[in-house]
């Protein structure tokens, strides 16, 4: 179906792709792997015609789909080919209302009227969005907004569509819902499909193959059973099953619960490590039934909460629930309507200049909000002198955070886990007894992550109050003592982590799906116990 | 609330102000900001676009405010009701056209007024045609051949809001690294942080119309854009130069009109198709028709009676009729389906 033939794409004089052939059949879902900056959205953009064109670059090499070659095929009729679900769904979407933005490309490819309402039903449907047709694309929510990007991409009836990083954005039961809906369209529909994923663990049964980009061992296209110990980390279920000395590999919590019986019994005798702050730990952070209100609409209503010195608080729920809006009321953005809040003593919003620096540091949702000059070591040098700090503070910082990145690179040029990690050392360097974190692992790859986790870790020892917002329930299980769940701006639960995460469905970690009835959150807490 | 035809809107827009522009009087330029206002805040399509709808018109009320100080302090007084006099203060020879202070008559106070008022009216019919039409509903509207012109006209509407929003992240997060809002160096800096991330944006949206086949070779309609444009552009120069105010307004109305037409011409391309055509309804023809017919009762009015106020008084009816009639079939509530 897919056919690559020598493909190479260079950025002024940095091979991006090398020399990279490869077929992929009718009917297949091929997940696309790799660690950041091995090529995944290239790929994408080569396949859907968006490189050279826009992306800039230079390629060479033969693309052709179902036989079409890309270079003799004229953009209008490859985009009826292929169909390219974008990164961020909500800043490609071109119509206000679901039925306008699926029925947006048949418009432009001059459907008939009455075949374009027959269509834009059956898809309708088929992603179950039929109840939403009407409203506004802004009210809906990640999952959906997902699912409407989806539907219009397949109005057109490509032979292939391609995603990058459909979940990366969304909660754990929007990500399933996402990727399940894919999964059953491309044995309904024989759609062949190809997407870009960090989170293997959430995806990888789902795949008939993976395509792995790794820059020292070169592309493979393999089975998920080879790929899952091809990974520089192994899955979370590979682990498991590795702990209990079989050598299969499941891809299903299913099929991992049956091969970890052994592991079971090795583990009875031992408990979980419980992560109990200790008690006389002052609180840092105090919120007494804080409201929070915009355009009349209440955000938050009523949250009151307390984390005491150096404890990590992880705060889940549902996209739009109310995370962000507490972080940023923590660093005093937002006035509370109603209720008091205080960092180390002081209600944020009336903090300013260095005294806020001092208390409390969040790295946004977006890191290069933060970022004001075009070069990292002005960055880094702005930061220092903000902060009235010795000069090379925040550098030496980036240095352990970031270790390649340079001097003379632009903010934005950095990869999402080196732009992480400029934005922490810059949040760092004030050394505040406070560090905030709204969703940090968004588009990070497992090294980077791994990095993450032990950055969080440490700055919790070095006695500093850590609170991040996050949907990442691994993230969450490794680092977190406490977890709050807000919904719909309330907290619905509250709690240590191994009694909030063991306890729900939604955001049960791998480990305890698959040790249940034992409640061991995380391999590594297994690991260290059986060592 | 059902929707309008968008182009019910702009039509509207376009004659309001043509008409605003022909008729050249105080107290019709002054109905017609009230129309445009009506318009703006009870047909936003949007709670965002009401609120830069609102910002714009106080900017436009700023504007005709300066307009009316910079006439009374230093233009020469009309007519001979004098207000107030101020103290004058005498300008250097070089600069002996000009007065400063002196008295302030009712009569220039209101020409200011009234050429204000015209000035905002005009402005205010096309913003509120842009508030309460969504910029991609327009934009499934343009033919085929104005593709490439309405993906840049998309990009840039959806600029500014993003642009407000990034503003306010990015100055929050500037206050969290210990920056305070000082010197003109720190808000360039802020600038261009927002400018790249409204670039990015752009960006991303360009690529997302890309592959999904919008504004794909327009190459064989470029010749016809081109001359169908020019022609229409001159066309609406030569009637605005050929003297007659009222044909000012007509001109701007009819150049539009035949570049409409003139860049209507594909040849051998598939059309662009529309998926549930807006319905042409009565409402669409009431709102775009009600500003001409004000500006036909204004002409027969004066015709037949040759006296102006008679003819004002009838053509303000017609139009705060059709805002009433607006007001009674709407209702009060507000609607942002």
């Amino acid at each position: 179906m897919i056919e690559l033939k020598g493909v190479g794409l260079t950025y002024s004089e940095l091979p991006v792709l090398n020399d990279l052939s490869l077929r992929i059949e009718e009917g297949e879902l091929v997940l696309l792997a790799g660690p950041t900056g091995s090529g995944k959205s290239s790929l994408l953009s080569v396949i859907n015609g968006l490189a050279p064109q826009f992306t800039g670059g230079h390629l060479t090499g033969t693309v052709s789909i179902d036989g079409h070659h890309q270079h003799q095929t004229d953009t209008s009729d490859w985009s009826r080919l292929v169909a390219t679900v974008m990164q961020s769904p909500i800043d490609s979407f071109v119509a206000d209302v679901v039925e306008d933005e699926i029925a947006f490309g048949m418009e432009t490819h001059g459907f008939a009227p009455e075949a374009m309402r027959q269509r834009v039903e059956e898809v309708l449907d088929l992603l179950g969005l039929a109840d939403l047709r009407q409203r506004p694309i802004s009210t809906l929510s990640g999952g959906q907004q997902q699912r409407v990007a989806i539907a219009s991409a397949l109005t057109l009836q490509p032979r292939v569509l391609l995603l990058d990083e459909p979940t990366s954005a969304l909660d754990p039961t929007a990500a399933d819902e996402v990727l399940s809906t894919v999964h059953r369209l491309v044995h309904d529909l024989g759609l062949t499909v190809i997407v870009a994923e960090h989170r293997i663990d959430r995806i990888i049964h789902y795949a008939d193959r993976v395509l792995l980009l790794s820059s020292d061992a070169g592309p493979q296209l393999v089975n998920p059973q080879a790929a899952v110990r091809l990974f520089p980390t192994m899955p979370t279920l590979t682990q498991l099953a590795e702990l209990a000395g079989s050598n299969e590999s499941p891809l299903t919590v299913r099929d991992a619960r049956k091969v970890v019986e052994p592991l079971r019994q090795l583990l009875d005798g031992h408990t979980p490590p419980l992560r109990l702050i200790s008690s006389h730990q002052p609180h840092t952070i105090e919120l007494h039934d804080v409201t929070i209100k915009r355009d009349r609409s209440v955000i938050l209503s009523g949250i009151s909460m307390e984390c005491a010195r150096g404890s990590i608080t992880a705060l889940m729920g549902r996209n739009g629930a109310g995370k962000s809006t507490l972080l940023h009321t923590l660093v005093g953005d937002h006035k509370p309507h109603a209720g008091r809040v205080a960092v180390d003593g002081k209600p944020p919003h009336d903090l300013h200049g260095a005294a806020l620096v001092e208390t409390v540091g969040l790295v946004p949702q977006q890191p290069s909000d933060l970022f004001l000059t075009d070069r990292v070591a002005d960055e880094c040098r702005m930061s220092d002198r903000l902060r009235s700090v010795p000069a090379g503070t925040t550098r030496a910082l980036l240095a352990l955070l970031s270790p390649a990145v340079e001097d003379t690179q632009h903010p934005r040029d950095l990869s999402e886990g080196q732009r992480l990690g400029l934005a922490l050392a810059i949040s760092l360097a004030g050394n505040p007894d406070v560090l905030l974190l709204d969703e940090p692992t968004r588009g990070l790859d497992s090294q980077g992550k791994a990095r993450l986790i032990e950055l969080l870790k440490s700055a919790a020892r070095d006695g500093r109050t850590v609170v991040l917002a996050t949907h990442d329930v691994e993230l969450a299980a490794e680092v977190a003592d406490n977890v709050v769940v807000l919904s719909e701006g309330e907290v619905v639960a509250a709690g240590p982590a191994h009694e909030v995460l063991t306890a729900s469905t939604m955001f049960a970690p791998i480990a305890t799906k698959v040790l249940a009835p034992l409640q061991w959150l995380t391999v590594n807490d297994v690991r260290r116990s059986l060592s | 609330m059902t929707q309008q035809h968008p182009a019910a809107w702009w039509l509207s827009a376009l004659a309001l102000a043509a008409t605003t522009a022909a008729i050249n009087h105080g107290a019709f330029s002054v109905a017609a900001v009230f129309v445009a206002l009506a318009v703006g805040l009870r047909h936003a399509y949007s709670p965002q676009a009401r609120r830069n709808f609102i910002v714009v018109a106080m900017g436009l009320a700023g504007l005709v405010a300066v307009r009316v100080i910079l006439q009374n302090l230093l233009g020469y007084p009309m007519g001979s009701h004098v207000l107030v006099t101020l103290p004058t203060i005498d300008m250097p020879m070089w600069l002996s056209g000009l007065r400063l202070g002196g008295s302030i008559t009712s009569e220039s106070v209101l020409f200011a007024l009234s050429d204000g008022a015209r000035i905002a009216a005009i402005a205010l019919a096309f913003v509120s045609a842009a508030t309460v039409t969504s910029p991609t509903r327009v934009l499934r509207a343009l033919p085929l051949s104005m593709q490439s012109a309405g993906m840049i006209v998309v990009i840039a509407v959806t600029f500014l809001p993003h642009l407000l929003a990034d503003l306010s992240r990015v100055r929050n997060a500037s206050r969290w690294r210990g920056q305070q809002l000082r010197g003109l160096r720190h808000v360039m800096a802020q600038m261009i942080n927002v400018a790249e991330s409204a670039l990015d944006r752009s960006v991303t949206l360009a690529a997302a119309l890309t592959v999904r086949g919008y504004a794909h070779s327009p190459s064989r309609n470029r010749w016809s854009l081109l001359i169908g444009s020019t022609g229409a552009i001159g066309f609406g120069f030569a009637l605005a130069l050929s003297g007659f105010r009222l044909n000012l307004g007509m001109g701007f109305l009819l150049s539009l009109i035949a570049m409409r037409f003139g860049v209507q011409r594909p040849t051998g391309e598939i059309a662009r198709t529309r998926y549930r055509q807006s319905e042409w309804t009565l409402r669409d023809v009431v709102i775009a028709v009600s500003p001409v017919a004000a500006a036909l009762t204004y002409i027969v009015a004066n015709v037949a009676t040759s006296n102006l106020s008679i003819g004002l008084i009838c053509s303000l009816s017609v139009l705060l009729a059709a805002v009433g009639a607006d007001f009674i079939a709407v209702g009060s509530r507000k609607s942002f389906a």
